[in-house]
C-alpha cells in the first residue's frame, strides 16, 4: 500500500532515474572490455591425448569439422571413423605411445600445477623463472636472448588475447572456440614442436629461431586459416614472438613432465616395479625446463645456411635441374619422397602427426607452399624435413650434406617448377633426352596432366 | 579523431536525457512539449555533421583519375539529402511545437488531398530520376572497361602504353597479390603479350612476387587488378582511389584505378609510404594524408575489421621495377 502510494507520488523521479541508468549502461557497454586478463585465470593443466610418437597406422578419413584431434579414442561411436578407434586403442594400450594424462592422481596434478605456475606465471602476469640461485645463469639469459622478460611477456599476452586467442587457446593448445573449425588445425604449442624451422638440431630438440616465429607472424601460412599479421607493429610482432615462445616452453615441460608421470604410474598399475627417483615434482618442472630453454637458446644461432646456392644461367638449366630433381623425388634410395608423395602427392595417403591430428602429404601440383616459396625455405624444409609431421630430413647429419647439397637444390627446383603445366612438358622433353641410354624399365615418366 | 565518435553519442544522449528530466522534473518551468527534446537532438545532429570536416570526418584525399567525379556525385546527392534533411527537421519540430497536446482546442480530421500526395510523389520522384542520370558519367569511368575492349580490338594497349597488372585474391582475412616477375613485365610492352595475359586472367609464373596486405605501382599508370576471393565475399576497397568492387567466389572480375600522387620513396634498404613529395623543398615529407589503404568493405567474418593492408605508389616506373627487383631478389629468384 504504501510502495504504491509512493510510487505514485514519485512516478516522474522514478522515470528519470530510469532514463539516466539506461544512459549510463549504455555509455559503460560503449566503451568495451579491458584488453587483459583477468587475475584468477590460469593456464589449463592438459586433459587431452599425448602422442609420444608417430603411430605407424593409417587413419581412414579426415578429422570432421568441430571435431577435436584423437577424438574417436574419447567416442564410442564408430560410425564416422569406422576401424580407427579399435587401431588407436591398440596403439595407446599395446604399443604405449599414446598416454592419457587423465590417468595423474589428484595429488600430483595439484603438485605439477603448482610447479608450472610458479615457472610460466598467469596469463595476466606470464614469465619464465627457474628461481634459484643455481638457474641464474639461465635465467639472465632467458631475458637477454630470448626476450621472455615480464614487461615484454605482459604486451604479448594482451596481443595474443585480443588476435590469437579464439584459435590458439588460452595455454597454445590450439583448442580456442574457432580452432576446432578449421582444417588443418591451429597450432598446439605444447609439445614445444613446430613445423616450420631452420635450426640445425637434431631432429627431437628442434625448436625455431625467432625470425621463423616472426615470418609466419608476418607472411601467414598460405593454405591455412593462419592470416598475417601484417600490420602490426614491429615490438608487437616481437611481443607475440615471445609469448608464443613461453607458451610453447610451459606447454613442453607439462608435456614432458606429465608423461614421466602417467608412465610411472601405468608401471605401477601393471605391477613393474618403479624406480622412485625420490625427486620431487617441483624439481623435475624445474630441470626440465632447464633442458626446453637451452634448445631453444641453442637454436636461436644455428642457422642452417647453404654452402652454395647456385645461379642457373639459363631457364633450360633450371628445367634440367628440376629433371634431375625429379629422378631424387623418385628414386628411393636418394630422396625418395614418391613413397609418401605418391604421384607427386596427388594420390597420398593419410597419416597421423604428432599432435594426433589428420594431415596427407603436400600434392605439388597445387602450389600451395606453406612453409613459405622462397627458395631458402624449400631448402630449410627439405634439409631439416617438417617437424612433427612425419615428413623426415634428407640430411640426416652434416657429413653427408656435401654430397646432398646439389640433391636438394635440383629437388627445389623441381618443386618449384611441377606447379605449371609448361614447365611439366619442359621437364618431360628434358627427361626422355637424359634418359634416352637407360633401360625402358628405368625411365621415369612425369605425369603431365 | 575516430576516437571521438563515443564522445559524440554519449553527448547527444546526455543533452537528450537532460532536456527530458527538465520537462519532468520542472513540469511549471517547461511546458512537456516533445518538440523541444526532438529540436535539440536534431539541431545537435546538423552541428555535428557541420563541424565533423573540421574533426577530420570526412572523405580522404582522392588519388585516383576518376576520384573527382565520385566526389562530384557525392557532394552532390549530399546536398539535396541535406536540403531535405533540414527542411523535414523544421517542419517536423514545428508540427510537434505547434500541435502540442491542448485540452481545450477541438481536433479536426482531413481525408486525404490528392494535390499534396501528387507533390509528395512526385518531387522525389523527379530528384531520384535526374540523380539517377546524372550519376551515369562517373559509373562509367569507374566500372566502363571499353578501353580494355578496344585494346583487344586494336590488338594493342592505348597509345602503346603498357598497363600494370596484378592479381588480388581476398580470403579470411587477408589479401594475397601476385605480381609478375620484372622480366614478363618487360613483355607486356608488346600489347599482344598483355593483352594475352588478360584474356587468361593472367595465368601463374613461377617467378611471380608474391605480396600480402601490399600493392604498389606507379603514378600516371593504368592498373589493372584481376580480382577473386578464396572462400567467401570480400569487398576489395581503396579508399583513397575511390574505387570499390565485391569479390565473388568463384569469379575473376577486372578493376581498374589510374594513381594521380604518389606516397612512397626508398628509404634505406626499405620503401616507406606516407609521405608527400614537397616540389619546393625538393625533398619527401611525412604526411598521415599520404598514408593510403586497402581494405575489406563486406562483412566477412570474426577478422573482417583487420582485414587491411597499404598501398604505395611509387613516383616512377623505375622506382616500382627497383622494388620489383628486390622483391624478386629477397623472394630468391634464381634464374637471372
Amino acid at each position: 500500500m504504501i510502495l504504491r502510494r509512493l510510487v505514485s507520488r514519485y512516478s516522474a523521479r522514478i522515470q528519470v532515474a530510469a532514463f539516466a541508468l539506461a544512459s549510463i549502461l549504455s555509455m559503460f557497454m560503449l566503451t568495451g572490455c579491458d584488453e587483459l586478463y583477468s587475475v584468477d585465470i590460469r593456464y589449463p593443466l592438459r586433459t587431452d591425448w599425448m602422442v609420444e610418437k608417430l603411430p605407424t597406422l593409417q587413419p581412414t578419413r579426415f578429422n570432421p569439422p568441430g571435431v577435436l584431434p584423437l577424438y574417436v579414442l574419447d567416442n564410442p561411436d564408430t560410425t564416422l571413423f569406422g576401424p580407427d578407434r579399435t587401431l588407436l586403442k591398440t596403439e595407446a594400450e599395446e604399443k604405449k605411445i599414446i598416454f592419457d594424462p587423465r590417468l595423474l592422481g589428484n595429488e600430483s596434478k595439484e603438485l605439477l600445477s603448482q610447479s608450472l605456475r610458479e615457472l610460466a606465471g598467469r596469463p595476466r602476469n606470464p614469465k619464465i623463472d627457474l628461481h634459484g640461485s643455481k638457474y641464474d645463469e639461465i635465467n639472465s639469459k632467458i631475458v637477454s636472448q630470448l626476450k621472455l622478460d615480464r614487461k615484454t611477456l605482459s604486451e604479448g599476452s594482451k596481443l595474443y588475447r585480443r588476435h590469437c586467442l579464439h584459435c590458439h587457446g588460452v595455454s597454445g593448445d590450439g583448442r580456442g572456440p574457432t580452432g576446432v573449425w578449421v582444417n588443418p588445425p591451429p597450432r598446439d604449442y605444447r609439445q614445444g614442436v613446430f613445423k616450420f624451422t631452420s635450426s640445425s638440431q637434431g631432429p627431437g630438440e628442434r625448436k625455431p629461431r625467432r625470425e621463423d616465429l616472426k615470418r609466419v607472424l608476418l607472411n601467414g601460412i598460405e593454405g591455412t586459416s593462419m592470416p598475417s599479421f601484417h600490420l602490426l607493429k614491429p615490438e608487437e610482432i616481437e611481443a607475440l614472438a615471445s609469448y608464443v615462445m613461453h607458451l610453447s616452453i610451459r606447454g613442453q615441460v607439462e608435456f614432458v613432465t606429465t608423461l614421466d608421470l602417467v608412465r610411472e604410474e601405468q608401471d605401477r598399475k601393471d605391477g613393474k616395479p618403479v624406480e622412485d627417483s625420490g625427486q620431487k615434482i617441483y624439481e623435475r618442472v624445474r630441470e626440465t625446463a632447464q633442458t626446453i630453454v637451452e634448445q631453444w637458446l641453442k637454436a636461436q644461432d644455428s642457422e642452417i645456411k647453404p654452402a652454395n646456392v647456385p645461379q642457373y644461367k639459363s631457364e633450360d638449366e633450371r628445367i634440367e635441374s628440376a629433371a634431375r630433381g625429379f629422378r631424387i623425388f623418385s628414386t628411393k634410395e636418394q630422396g625418395g619422397c614418391i613413397q609418401c608423395h605418391v604421384n607427386v602427392g596427388r594420390d597420398a595417403p593419410l597419416y597421423y602427426d604428432a599432435w594426433g591430428t589428420v594431415v596427407r602429404p603436400r600434392n605439388l601440383y597445387l602450389n600451395q607452399l606453406r612453409g613459405g616459396r622462397r627458395p631458402i625455405d624449400l631448402y630449410w624444409r627439405l634439409h631439416a624435413g617438417i617437424n612433427g609431421s612425419g615428413m623426415p630430413a634428407v640430411v640426416t647429419n652434416e657429413s653427408e650434406l656435401a654430397q646432398k647439397e646439389q640433391w636438394l637444390w635440383d629437388l627445389v627446383s623441381f618443386i618449384q617448377l611441377v606447379p605449371y603445366r609448361d614447365k611439366r612438358v619442359a621437364i618431360q622433353a628434358k627427361l626422355d633426352e637424359m634418359q634416352k641410354n637407360l633401360p625402358p624399365a628405368q625411365r621415369l615418366k612425369l605425369p603431365v596432366d | 579523431m575516430t576516437q571521438l565518435w563515443p564522445v559524440a553519442l554519449i553527448g547527444v544522449l546526455a543533452v537528450a536525457a537532460a532536456g527530458y528530466g527538465m520537462y519532468v522534473l520542472f513540469p511549471g518551468l517547461v511546458k512537456p512539449r516533445w518538440s523541444y527534446f526532438f529540436g535539440v537532438t536534431l539541431a545537435i545532429e546538423l552541428g555535428l555533421f557541420l563541424v565533423a570536416p573540421l574533426l577530420g570526418w570526412w572523405l580522404p584525399k582522392g588519388v585516383s583519375t576518376y576520384s573527382d567525379s565520385v566526389d562530384a556525385l557525392f557532394y552532390g546527392i549530399l546536398a539535396v539529402t541535406g536540403v531535405t534533411f533540414v527542411g523535414v527537421s523544421i517542419a517536423f519540430t514545428w508540427a510537434l511545437f505547434r500541435y502540442s497536446a491542448d485540452p481545450n482546442r477541438r481536433s479536426t480530421y482531413t481525408h486525404g488531398s490528392h494535390k499534396l500526395e501528387l507533390i509528395w510523389t512526385a518531387v522525389p520522384a523527379a530528384v531520384l530520376l535526374v540523380l539517377s542520370v546524372v550519376q551515369i558519367p562517373a559509373w562509367l569511368k569507374v566500372k566502363n572497361t571499353d578501353w580494355l575492349k578496344q585494346a583487344f580490338a586494336k590488338g594493342r594497349t592505348e597509345d602503346g602504353k603498357r598497363f600494370l597488372q596484378m592479381e588480388v585474391v581476398g580470403r579470411q582475412w587477408e589479401w594475397r597479390i601476385r605480381y609478375p616477375g620484372s622480366k614478363h613485365y618487360a613483355e607486356w610492352m608488346e600489347a599482344k603479350s598483355a593483352l594475352d595475359d588478360v584474356r587468361l586472367k593472367l595465368p601463374a609464373r613461377p617467378d611471380d612476387v608474391r605480396m600480402v596486405n601490399e600493392i604498389h605501382c606507379f603514378k600516371g599508370q593504368k592498373v589493372l587488378i584481376h580480382l577473386r576471393t578464396q572462400d567467401v565475399l570480400h569487398s576489395f576497397f581503396l579508399p583513397q582511389m575511390r574505387l570499390k568492387q565485391d569479390a565473388l567466389p568463384g569469379k575473376t572480375i577486372p578493376v581498374w584505378f589510374e594513381a594521380t600522387e604518389a606516397n612512397c620513396h626508398k628509404e634505406g634498404n626499405g620503401w616507406k609510404t606516407g609521405v608527400r613529395y614537397d616540389a619546393d623543398a625538393r625533398e619527401w615529407k611525412k604526411d598521415d594524408a599520404y598514408l593510403w589503404e586497402l581494405t575489406c568493405a563486406e562483412f566477412c567474418g570474426a577478422r573482417h575489421s583487420l582485414m587491411r593492408g597499404r598501398v604505395y605508389v611509387h613516383e616512377t616506373e623505375e622506382d616500382f621495377l627497383d622494388w620489383l627487383k628486390a622483391q624478386e631478389m629477397s623472394q630468391g629468384a634464381m634464374t637471372p
